[in-house]
């Protein structure tokens, strides 16, 4: 017998049961999420671009300006984060710039903020068309919502 | 969703560049055609296998099960960049490796686009840090990009939405590319 | 804050199990030797050698079956210095060979004709401190640029400017050249080159292999690296310790978690700091979850590479499910930075331990699937069989770790012999391996491992005991001075950290031991005599991570 005879049985029975996996696959449950129709599943602990929390409105949250996250952060991706004393002589931040194409979603800044003042967004799609449009001023427009990202238009997908 | 809302934003061009395809017009411009054909270079993107590090596993398993581009036509990765004109620039890009990136571009056939997956093809990420030898700052320094999807990695979804808004800029032509 | 240094007795006090040893290598020539403290510096023997006496000592240390670990340069400023470390595949001591040579002559001897496994060593080291080997069969530089003319990991270096090249044109390997020159010579027509790479499908990132073809024959080849250097390195030395955590990740991202655990085992035998038995066993868990996620990744490119399309679709699927897991647990699919100093970052959630208990179940039958589907296919057997055999003595000269070493017959695995973790001395368990050497053997263990590893996973679920998950440590912290080395066991084999800490919140200099960088050199001296088609299966049997090596 040659080699090729040899290797036609053996040869059939993988194909069969390859073909036999692939015919049990059709009554299988759909994996594919039909994502941008359907959201994506995102776990609440996803961490997504940082933002101020704001406590009541917009303009109010818990920065008291104490850099720890501009120091701690392996990237700096804080790259503008000015304070200023404010009336009670407290420090207050003036400028809280957040550079996206920076950050590696560590989590070390919202870990080392004393005053959990910085939290994780679940969204996980926002393609822009420059990077520019990636640095966020989070102070003074703290969701990160459709107009921090402008490509992203309301589309499905973050919070589930 | 409203038409108006699907407006993409203009790309900031730096001026002068030799991408621009407005600073190249056309000899003959043959409107309802080149719309024709803008609809059907969206609709099959073919991208250039070309994963350079770890953002590349999140663009294998965007073309995988769960997430499959197949089903807006961008599933067929072309192990040949002549056979591509998608360039999915999913990793770190050092010094080593940008001419070799410049080279493939050239290499694939007109009109061609590029997507920036990832901090470190955005702008060198968390590695173009203080004494950086080696990061090239972006890959925007040698191709032209037109959307950049942030994120280290940027989740598959993240992959799909930027397949998405590089196919209303093709419609639309409002792309880098440089036409055939 | 620093942390407390453990007060530990002089090493003389200190009864030595390997006074013998130390005896030998002073006979050998070592004009130092001296015990070290394992549970402190994870290292057995310490010797110093002179550059004459280093060929002796290497061979002596040859003859008792050691195997090269790794090779590293360090700026002790103003001496150069450079370490091999030796480990023995099974019991016995981790030893760490240091040579100087002052910083303006810069000259050692080679160590590659002892040691084969050194070549690449001493080449990264040629390129990071400008040391000259002589006698080096492959004198040219294999991370950074050919055109590079500083030195990054001198003290002294401090950046260059980022200038993209216009000459894209490397000259190709003159060994490889002048092998071809000999076969045109000879009336050989069909010499030629042949760039493996870096763009190629199955180079599993951007590896380059110049290949010296003969029509279909593989006469020989040379692996170009450095297409995704990054200067991890360069960087850990200017990061805070808790600052490169996130970089640990991007190492190897197919494994972050034994990654994070290496580092953060690193930084508790610096401190003399204990996780918490919880932390430990989610450790474990969530390490050996990577593990299996890594090898479903291995199997599913692997089966691409030799043709397969569908296993890829099978194995990313249930990738997809330990990703939603780690995504769960840590908040990000694949760069979890999830293990950390003293502990784990936060706990899991409650539905935890059903749902991977569920997962376990789950993968096991899809194991059988795919036993059934790929590792009993006819062509798979044909394209594996009796190709890339590593022999046992390859394996110990070049150093090559996890299912390549075990596959090659020798059943050392990190977790059993060098136990990081006390659960794995504890849970029911075994360490696969196949004598056979070749690439099915290396498939074989590694399917068999991710039957181990649920074994493991579904052990350690019911040791899940109330507890903190993290010890009471501070977030930025210093390091006393002092050399430390911490191992763990990746899916790739043993991942080394080699620490240089200088009591600031800083390393001096931080060495990693990478495991696909041994895997791969092995390549070199596999393919000669294979086809083309061969390499494919060989490279893709040794699951090397490109950004891992390069680093």
């Amino acid at each position: 017998m040659s080699d090729r005879e040899r290797g036609f049985f053996p040869g059939l029975m993988s194909l069969l049961s390859g073909l036999g996996v692939t015919f049990r696959a059709i009554f299988r449950r759909r994996v594919t999420i039909q994502y941008p129709h359907e959201p994506v599943p995102v776990s609440p602990r996803y961490r997504g671009p940082v933002h101020l929390i704001a406590e009541s409105v917009a303009s109010e949250h818990k920065c008291i300006g104490c850099l720890a996250c501009q120091r701690i952060c392996p990237t700096g991706a804080i790259p503008v984060l000015t304070t200023r004393k404010n009336e009670q002589n407290k420090n207050e931040p003036v400028d809280f710039v957040i550079d996206d194409a920076l950050c590696c979603y560590c989590g070390l800044c919202v870990e080392a903020c004393p005053t959990a003042a910085l939290e994780h967004t679940p969204i996980g799609d926002m393609a822009v068309y420059t990077p520019s449009m990636l640095r966020r001023e989070i102070l003074h427009d703290n969701t990160v919502t459709n107009e921090n990202f402008p490509t992203r238009k309301g589309k499905t997908g973050g919070k589930s | 969703m409203s038409e108006e809302q699907r407006e993409p934003v203009q790309p900031e061009l730096p001026a002068g560049d030799e991408h621009d395809t407005e600073s190249i017009p056309p000899i003959v411009r043959f409107l309802p055609l080149q719309k024709a054909l803008d609809l059907a270079r969206a609709n099959s993107l073919w991208p250039l296998t070309f994963g350079i590090a770890c953002c590349a596993i999140e663009m294998m398993a965007a073309s995988a099960s769960r997430y499959d581009t197949d089903r807006f036509g961008a599933g067929v990765f072309r192990n040949s960049p002549r056979q591509a004109d998608l360039m999915i620039v999913a990793g770190t890009v050092n010094l080593k490796m940008a001419p070799i990136i410049k080279r493939l571009y050239d290499q694939m056939p007109s009109p061609k686009w590029v997507i920036a997956l990832g901090s470190c093809a955005i702008c060198g990420g968390p590695f173009d840090q203080e004494e950086n030898y080696a990061v090239l700052e972006g890959v925007e320094k040698v191709v032209p990009v037109d959307v950049f999807v942030p994120g280290c990695p940027p989740r598959p979804e993240a992959l799909i939405h930027a397949i998405l808004e590089l196919q209303e800029r093709i419609k639309s032509g409002t792309t880098n590319a440089t036409r055939a | 804050m620093p942390l407390e240094p453990e007060s530990d007795a002089p090493v003389s006090e200190q009864p030595s199990r390997y006074l013998e040893l130390i005896e030998r290598l002073k006979k050998a020539g070592a004009s130092e030797a001296a015990a070290v403290d394992y549970d402190k510096h994870g290292m057995d023997v310490d010797v110093v050698v002179t550059p004459q006496a280093l060929h002796d000592v290497a061979r002596l240390l040859k003859s008792e079956h050691f195997a090269l670990e790794a090779g590293l340069g360090v700026d002790r400023q103003p001496e150069l210095e450079v370490l091999y470390l030796f480990k023995p595949y099974g019991a016995g001591p981790r030893v760490k060979l240091r040579v100087r040579t002052d910083r303006d002559s810069a000259t050692l001897p080679t160590l590659s004709n002892v040691f084969g496994g050194t070549d690449w060593y001493e080449r990264e080291i040629n390129d990071m401190f400008g040391i000259t080997f002589t006698d080096h069969p492959h004198p040219r530089p294999l991370i950074l640029p050919h055109y590079t003319n500083f030195h990054p990991l001198r003290k002294d270096f401090h950046g260059a400017p980022i200038v993209v090249p216009d000459d894209t044109v490397e000259i190709p390997e003159v060994d490889v050249q002048e092998a071809m020159k000999r076969g045109q010579a000879e009336g050989r027509r069909d010499d030629f080159f042949l760039n493996l790479g870096p763009q190629h499908p199955s180079t599993h990132g951007v590896l380059r292999i110049l290949l010296h073809v003969e029509g279909e024959t593989v006469l020989g080849g040379r692996c170009h690296l450095g297409y995704s250097h990054r200067g991890t390195e360069k960087l850990a030395e200017k990061k805070q310790y808790v600052q490169f955590l996130p970089y640990t990740d991007r190492m190897d991202y197919l494994s972050p978690l034994n990654y994070n655990w290496g580092y953060a085992k690193l930084l508790e035998r610096a401190a003399g700091v204990e996780s918490t038995p919880r932390a430990e066993a989610i450790r474990l868990i969530m390490a050996e979850l990577g593990r299996v996620a890594s090898h479903l990744v291995w199997l599913g490119t692997y089966l691409l590479d030799l043709g397969a399309i569908t296993p890829f679709l099978y194995c990313f699927e249930d990738r997809e499910q330990i990703l939603t897991f780690f995504e769960r647990v840590s908040g990000q699919r694949m760069m979890t930075s999830y293990i950390v100093f003293g502990g784990v970052r936060n706990d899991v959630y409650p539905e935890f331990v059903k749902e991977i208990s569920e997962f376990v179940k789950f993968e096991r039958k899809r194991l059988l699937e795919y036993e059934t589907l790929v590792i009993e296919n006819e062509i798979f057997l044909m394209r594996t069989q009796g190709v890339g055999k590593i022999s046992k003595e390859q394996a110990l000269e070049f150093g090559v770790g996890g299912p390549v070493l075990r596959g090659s017959g020798i059943a050392y695995d990190a977790r059993k012999d060098e136990p990081y973790c006390d659960l794995y001395n504890e849970l029911d368990w075994k360490v696969e391996s196949d004598a056979r050497g070749d690439c099915f053997a290396r498939s074989h263990v590694r399917m068999n491992e991710i039957v181990q590893s649920l074994n493991l996973i579904e052990q350690a679920l019911s040791k899940l005991e109330e507890g903190p998950v993290r010890a009471k440590v501070p977030r930025i912290f210093k390091v006393a001075e002092g050399e430390y080395y911490s191992v763990t066991e990746g899916p790739r084999g043993v991942i080394g950290w080699y620490l240089v800490a200088d009591g600031s919140s800083n390393p001096y200099r931080l060495k990693v031991r990478v495991p696909s960088y041994a895997n791969l050199q092995v390549v070199e001296q596999l393919i000669p005599g294979t086809r083309v088609a061969d390499v494919i299966s060989i490279l893709g049997s040794l699951d090397v991570v490109i950004p891992e090596i390069d680093r």
